[in-house]
């Protein structure tokens, strides 16, 4: 079988020259240029000629780009090289979506940046710029270092490299400590406003630093669209050193060595021990329900043995799609490991849609477990209070709901909010109670993980 | 800004209305919202960004509403000041797109991803001022809420097709 090449997306335009419009075809060449071939008959141009403008037809509407250069004439079975010369158009947006995308625009906008800095305290500058310096000579030791390794075998510059780490980690860690505990004394009072504007100017201050860091830069990027995607989670399970430079592996591996990340790992541990305490006695099989399930790591705990999968039946529901396919994956991975199947099944849903279900117990079945780690800490109390009741609806009897939040006094609240872009709905332990109060006959207790970080809400319905 | 006394007690308290989805509805519930809230607690600033975040969640209730489905249905309007939270939320039909929920609840995530929400109206005005935008479209609405008032936007879907809409506010200072 022979298949024909899929021609490349392209543009037919036209480019204005000396008052005459030129019809081209342009397909993109990259995100900043076009490639063009001019469809006239015999138009030669040479390269460096200029056009006025490049102007094409959308939806029955002239669009117009400014100036363009050839910079490389069209010869015969190659196209020619138009770039910009007033603007920066993404060329991959024009021939893709016919859209003008004018990546310069934003330009006019900067006084409103600028101005954030306005309105810093003047002990907060202080501080980031000693942050900043400090962190510049950290970094400029470890980079020579890593030079001098890179010179040598792989081996030895491992080990080399592994003997740096443990010598000079440790004092490093306890840098980042005191500068955390700086910052704690520094924004302790502040309103939810100064907090984000200070959180901004942190930030734009220290960008190459957290971009250096595999986790920050993930939580700050969040190419997923939220903070807490699967693998990020995953970072944090992993607690290992990430990244090819001394500077980077520390700078990835101090956060989630914190406790806002421990009681990640504590939770991973907790919930399946809670679960199997709650177990004993009760008649078999057990449906067991996780909101949020992201990567699902605990499943390592929940079933530890052919007699759990015999027990147990699990439902894994995230938004994320890519969340879930890693939480298949780590069912996979028992499975092979028991020799026994698991009865796993998986949702694709945001809890906020999942709601306007009538009959959710039609669509998802009745549990005698629900479990919810890392998603109430993202939920306002009026939708924590809906989903909540629907999760309590969908409980068998004597069902055990368990909810983690992250206290008000979470230790690494200030390192996520201002270093990882990364912010909570945090709770007291009163509001985890109020939370339940309203749920028909629910018995309610609130309980901490050994960080101290995370609250873990316990309800459970009469038999 | 003037400042906010360091402690202060907000009184617990509900406002709640049911309205027709006509035009003028935000410019009615502002008045008695903004008093609402400085009756119980809040000072001129926030009473004044609340009101507004309650107009700018009912313009989009009347907006964006599913109103072709029954001409019975209406508005609902909830003002709340309970424990540490100020609660505006406001219910209105909604038709079954999943698609265009998906895109609301990213949104909402995206929005509410940023520490500083001054980032994600800057973010938004990049993506604005580099291409044409429809009137109406921009998006801005939501992030004003955040930025403008500090309101964490939320929503749910209730089981009779109902779109809670809503912006938590919490102040600073309060005793205990
Ligand atoms: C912080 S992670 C926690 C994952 C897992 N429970 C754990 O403890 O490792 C948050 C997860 O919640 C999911 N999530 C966030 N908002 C959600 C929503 N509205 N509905 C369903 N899942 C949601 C995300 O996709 C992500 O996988």
């Amino acid at each position: 079988m022979t298949s024909a090449a899929v021609p490349p997306p392209h543009l037919d335009a036209a480019l204005e020259h000396e008052g005459q419009r030129v019809p081209v075809r342009v397909t993109t060449r990259g995100r900043l240029s076009l490639a063009v071939t001019f469809l006239g008959p015999a138009t030669t141009f040479a390269a460096g000629t200029v056009f006025s403008r490049l102007v094409f037809e959308r939806d029955g509407k002239e669009m117009a780009l400014s100036r363009a250069r050839l910079t490389e004439a069209p010869r015969p079975g190659a196209a020619g090289v138009l770039v910009f010369v007033d603007d920066v158009y993404d060329c991959a947006a024009l021939v893709d979506e016919g859209q003008v995308r004018n990546l310069l625009a934003f330009f006019g906008e900067l006084p409103l940046v600028l101005a954030q800095r306005e309105q810093i305290s003047t002990e907060f500058r202080a501080f980031v710029a000693d942050l900043n310096y400090d962190l510049t000579v950290y970094k400029k030791f470890f980079d020579q270092q890593d030079r001098v390794f890179e010179q040598e075998p792989p081996t030895v510059a491992h080990a080399a490299q592994h003997a740096l780490l443990a010598r000079a980690g440790d004092e490093f860690f306890g840098y980042l400590d005191r500068m955390l505990d700086r910052l704690a004394e520094l924004v302790q009072g502040f309103t939810p406003e100064q907090h984000e504007r200070h959180g901004y100017y942190f930030r734009q201050q220290l960008w190459p630093f957290i971009m250096g860091s595999a986790f920050m830069q993930r939580t700050n990027l969040k190419p997923r669209g939220y903070a807490g995607d699967a693998q990020m989670m995953d970072m944090i399970y992993d607690d290992a050193f990430q990244g090819r430079w001394v500077f980077n592996k520390l700078m990835h591996k101090h956060p989630i060595a914190h406790p806002g990340a421990q009681a990640v790992r504590n939770r991973r541990v907790l919930v399946p021990q809670m679960l199997h305490a709650a177990r004993v006695g009760r008649p078999t099989p057990l449906r067991v329900l996780s909101v949020a399930c992201g990567p699902a790591r605990e499943l390592a705990d929940l079933f530890k043995a052919p007699r759990d999968c015999a027990e147990l039946s699990i439902t894994l529901l995230d938004q994320d799609d890519e969340a879930l396919q890693t939480a298949l994956s780590t069912v996979k991975g028992l499975e092979t490991r028991l020799g026994t199947r698991i009865e796993a099944r998986v949702v694709n849903q945001s809890v906020r849609t999942l709601l306007k279900e009538a009959d959710l117990a039609a669509r998802l079945g009745r549990f005698h477990f629900i479990y919810t780690m890392g998603l109430f800490d993202y939920l306002t109390p009026p939708v924590a209070r809906a989903v909540l009741e629907r999760l309590y609806a969908l409980l068998e009897p004597g069902g055990l709901i368990l909810v983690g939040n992250y206290h008000v006094s979470n230790r690494s609240r200030y390192y996520m909010a201002y270093w990882l872009d990364w912010a909570l709905y945090y709770r007291t332990e009163d509001e985890m109670l109020e939370m339940a109060r309203r749920l028909p006959g629910a018995s309610a207790t609130v309980s901490f993980d050994d960080s101290r970080c995370q609250m873990f809400l316990r309800v459970e319905k009469p038999s | 800004m003037a400042a906010r006394p360091m402690t202060r007690q907000l009184l617990t308290g509900r406002l709640e209305r049911t309205l027709p989805p006509d035009w003028d509805l935000a410019k009615r519930v502002f008045d008695d919202s903004k008093r609402f809230f400085l009756e119980h607690g809040l000072d001129a600033d926030e009473a004044y960004a609340m009101a507004m975040t309650s107009s700018e969640l009912l313009e989009n209730a009347v907006k964006y509403g599913d109103w072709s489905r029954d001409a019975a249905e209406q508005i609902t309007y909830l003002a709340e000041i309970e424990g540490r939270a100020v609660t505006v939320e406001v219910q209105s039909p909604v038709a079954d797109d999943p698609g265009a929920l998906r895109k609301l609840d990213d949104q909402i995530q995206w929005i509410r991803g940023f520490q500083s929400p001054f980032e994600a109206y800057v973010e938004r005005l990049k993506l604005l001022s580099s291409q044409p935008y429809r009137e109406g479209q921009s998006g801005l609405g939501l992030i004003r809420i955040a930025y403008e008032a500090r309101g964490l936007v939320d929503f749910y879907v209730t089981p009779d097709r109902r779109l809670a809409m809503s912006a938590v506010y919490q102040p600073s200072g309060l005793f205990p």
